[in-house]
């Protein structure tokens, strides 16, 4: 028996379809990628964002790709109309690996094009530490591996090329499917898929290796499950050597030792941890941002200042500090959003003055439900920050001092 | 299949002659492996092709070529051809020779870096062919192998035959073309009712099809 050389397996890929696959994978990535504004992107800017995002992309777009042409291969291994499998001389296993080998190294490739152009994207406005989202690229190539695997294996069964409509949408489905559970009022739902559907990962996190990990071992214990599988459905039609009792059983323990890890180390944000290099703040340390985002912290520290002096200016104190996710240590310190790769001065004066108005208006709005007190507040401190103006700001601040 | 078991196909050509539905692809598929029959043994040489190595090597030695072959995806021509001789067992050092040879043989040389998929009908089978060659087999399953081509393509499939003939193969095809039954000078031919071989018949002029399902000549 000769061992197949890259010809063949080049060969293979060229005959299923997939350098098309490929190439329609690398384009819908790549405009996904430069559809993003980095002034309202939520990843751009930001590794851990960034690989989130591709991680997620790789199952719901691309495990989408994965399944079309992974459905085609199995269809077409149990066609007897082209020089199929069935009449192969090397075993079926061979075939499969070599087929399928074919295909995985022209998606995979399409997808590894997909997660440079978006990191080198994301590393032009900000990101750095690039090689710390290593977990999230493997399981997010997993992921779609296995979604080839398996409608590989449907197509064995199904045999017919129309099936193809069944699986390709599977992979964006099953997204969605999550998305809507990670939206339940229920919680442990929530903590079961959210930190996958979210892609907003907070500013203090990154991923974190050993439970990627283990779902990327399971995706793959999934994928030779569905390879056996396959291979044993295409042996029990023809004269082909039943794979061995090992063979088929040991993937099948690894899906269920994997999945059993999985289930018993989900948490919520399990697959994340905070981001061990700290944080840096401004010298007065009013305002404090992780370290990864330390290229924020001038713009920050500039509307705080702008801000806190138009405070200052009513006489009312300035004892608010600012910071973002995960920094907070104490009731005086707000939560300011910042995107990765953008921030907007406006917008963080926006959010510092909706938090003064907040703090001002408390005693009135949990008195008598009346929040038009606390818009009055929001838009004359406004107006006092950005016309240096607090004329308007004085007489509501009295108002609200008064109940 | 019923009675099957009794069919003994020497070195020539062997037609299965009968009407839709008779049996003549059914025969040809567990010729060629893809089915089990359900009763009776396939016999290579007098040994009798049983478990999965010695279908194997009966897969490496013999050829089948499908009544509704098709080629799918977008690779060329030769790379479809290569990767067929590799499924077809031909050591990987030889692929290149041995596929320039096979497209050479059924005149698609010049056709050699097109899309297959977008070959005309005809081609397709030609190319369908040149895989099946591609190990040299001793035993060719040629499913309605003319129909719908032209004559050119049909030269070409008997070029091939012949050559196939006169390496002493075993060539068995499924027709129910009446030009085809008589290319072929000392044909034997087998006809199929439902799913019964009723007759076995050597011949030596003009048949038609008509002839051997009405029973006399």
């Amino acid at each position: 028996m000769t061992r197949p050389r890259v010809r063949e397996v080049l060969d293979a890929a060229a005959v299923s379809g997939a350098p098309a696959a490929a190439l329609l994978l690398t384009a819908s990535g790549a405009a996904l990628v430069f559809a993003e504004t980095p002034a309202t992107s939520r990843w751009l800017g930001a590794t851990p964002d960034t690989g989130l995002f591709l991680s997620v992309l790789s199952f719901a777009i691309g495990g989408c790709l994965f399944a079309v042409v992974g459905y085609l291969a199995g269809a077409r291994w149990s066609d007897d109309r082209g020089y199929t499998l069935r009449r192969s001389v090397p075993s079926p296993p061979r075939v499969v690996l070599v087929s399928a080998g074919g295909d995985l190294v022209w998606l995979t490739g399409a997808l590894l094009l997909v997660h440079l152009v978006a990191y080198g994207r994301s590393a032009t406005l900000g990101a750095s530490a690039l090689l710390s989202a290593w977990p999230l690229t493997l399981l997010g190539l997993a992921s779609a591996t296995s979604c080839y695997a398996v409608a590989a294996a449907v197509g064995t069964v199904l045999r017919t090329s129309f099936g193809v409509v069944l699986v390709a949408p599977a992979p964006y489905a099953a997204t969605l499917l999550a998305g809507e559970v990670a939206l339940s009022p229920r919680p442990e739902l929530q903590q079961l898929v959210a930190p996958f559907v979210d892609q907003t990962w907070f500013p203090n996190l990154v991923p974190a290796p050993r439970p990627l990990l283990v779902l990327t071992a399971y995706c793959l214990a999934v994928t030779a499950t569905a390879g056996v599988a396959l291979v044993l459905v295409l042996g029990a039609r023809l004269h082909v050597a039943r794979p061995r009792v090992g063979t088929v059983l040991l993937p099948a323990a690894a899906v269920v030792i994997s999945a059993g890890l999985v289930a018993s180390g989900w948490s919520p944000n399990g697959f994340a941890r905070t981001d061990p290099s700290g944080s840096v703040c401004s010298a007065d340390a009013r305002v404090c941002v992780w370290a990864g985002s330390r290229a924020t912290l001038p713009v920050m520290v500039a509307a705080e200042q702008r801000v806190r002096a138009a405070v200052e200016r009513t006489g009312a104190p300035a004892d608010l500090r600012f910071a973002q996710y995960g920094l907070t240590s104490d009731d005086t310190t707000v939560v300011v959003r910042t995107s990765p790769a953008h921030v907007d001065e406006t917008d963080l004066r926006s959010q510092m003055v909706a938090a003064y108005a907040q703090a001002w208006a408390a005693p009135c709005t949990a008195a008598t439900d009346d929040l038009t007190i606390l818009a009055d507040l929001h838009d004359a401190l406004l107006r006092a920050v950005e016309e240096d103006a607090s004329d308007e700001l004085e007489p509501i601040l009295r108002r609200a001092r008064a109940c | 299949m019923l009675g099957a078991d009794r069919l003994a196909l020497p070195g020539g050509v062997h037609f299965l002659v009968g009407r839709n539905g008779s049996g003549k692809s059914s025969l040809l598929r567990v010729l060629a492996g893809l089915e089990r029959p359900r009763e009776g043994t396939v016999r290579l040489d007098g040994a009798e092709v049983s478990g999965a190595a010695a279908w194997r090597d009966y897969r490496a030695v013999s050829g089948y070529l499908h009544q509704d072959f098709a080629v799918r995806g977008r690779a060329s021509v030769r790379a479809f051809a290569r990767y067929g001789a590799w499924l077809r067992g031909v050591a990987a050092d030889e692929l290149e020779s041995r596929t320039a040879e096979v497209l050479a043989t059924v005149g698609l040389t010049d056709r050699a870096e097109a899309r297959a998929s977008r070959l005309s009908g005809g081609m397709q089978r030609r190319l369908g062919l040149a895989v099946e060659l591609s190990n040299r087999p001793h035993v060719y399953l040629l499913d309605e192998p003319t129909s719908g081509l032209d004559f050119e393509a049909r030269d070409a499939v008997h070029d091939v035959v012949t050559a196939a003939l006169d390496a002493g193969a075993v060539v068995v095809v499924a027709s129910h073309d009446d030009h085809e039954l008589n290319r072929y000078p000392g044909a034997t031919y087998h006809v199929l009712e439902d799913g019964r071989l009723v007759e076995s018949v050597t011949g030596d002029g003009a048949v038609t099809v008509q002839q051997l399902l009405g029973g006399g000549r």
